[in-house]
């Protein structure tokens, strides 16, 4: 049911109660325990600070698996630019649409299990912290090694992936991570040296996507 | 202004959960992480030691007598 109701309105409406709610407190403070005081601050203080925070962090959430939050810093810009460049991995599928374009970075960059998601965005506090603080490596590197288990989560089973050279063979060995399909496919971005640092620095520009979103928030 | 009256506590406190709740929803109509970090910061741990603060003032309201 709340899906039908666009986040932003949400948002604005329970801030909109708890503002007028506090609001109440601030000028009266004396009514805390007369009549419904109690209750009323309950409300005012636990239950709609508790949702307006929920529908906030929700949408925050939802924004960051956007492509437009990970190319707003602007070391990620050169991974940014390689969208457009058919010649790369990561080019081929957004030029393709085999990733959505709205959440191109989030759709490769996730872990497709159990706690994926969770793991993600603990790795996107991590991605926070090294922006701010700096100590950024140039080029960047993943924290761990790509599992081919994200590929194999969309193109295992696909007739262009069994009818390929040399997968139907592979497969235990792609499944075990034996085999990379980088190895094959690559370069997964093909960023120069160099050129993070440049971009950090303000001191290159990269051509990058324009994107278009059907919602604002998701 | 006695900081320590509840009544001082909780115009405090209800004045940092509007003022946190507002930042957190024009956090809102951004995206980056600069939104996120004061959504965290800004709406998060204001909004959260406002509402804190105003309950123990309300706590400490003497029960009015009818």
């Amino acid at each position: 049911m709340l899906e039908l109701i666009p986040g932003p309105l949400i948002a604005i409406v329970a801030t909109l109660i708890g503002v007028l709610l506090a609001a109440d407190f601030l000028f009266r403070p004396g009514r805390a325990k007369q009549g419904a005081g109690p209750l009323v601050a309950a409300i005012a203080f636990i239950a709609v600070p508790g949702l307006v925070l929920t529908v906030g962090a929700e949408r925050h959430i939802g924004m960051s698996k956007k492509t437009e939050f990970c190319l707003s810093c602007h070391e990620m810009h050169p991974h940014g630019a390689t969208l457009l460049n058919a010649e790369s991995l990561a080019g081929k599928h957004f030029a393709n649409r085999y990733v959505p374009r709205e959440q191109a970075c989030y759709t490769c960059h996730t872990e497709y299990t159990m706690y994926g998601g969770m793991a993600a965005k603990l790795k996107g506090l991590q991605h926070l912290v090294v922006h701010y603080r700096g100590g950024i490596t140039d080029p960047i590197k993943t924290y761990d090694p790509y599992s081919n288990r994200e590929c194999l989560h969309c193109h295992e089973g696909a007739a262009s992936f069994d009818e390929a050279i040399g997968h139907g063979d592979e497969l235990e060995s792609f499944r075990a991570d034996k085999v990379s399909c980088l190895e094959c496919h690559k370069p997964a971005h093909g960023v120069e040296a160099g050129d993070v640092t440049k971009a950090y620095g303000g001191e290159k520009q990269f051509e990058l996507p324009k994107l278009e979103s059907k919602d604002g928030a998701h | 202004m006695n900081a320590r009256r509840p009544a001082t506590l909780i115009r405090i406190g209800a004045f940092c959960v509007i003022a946190g709740e507002l930042i957190a929803l024009a956090s809102q109509f951004d995206v980056g992480p600069t939104p996120f970090v004061v959504f965290i910061l800004g709406g998060g741990v204001l909004t959260a030691g406002g509402a804190l603060l105003a309950l123990y003032g309300v706590l400490r309201t003497p029960t009015a007598r009818p």
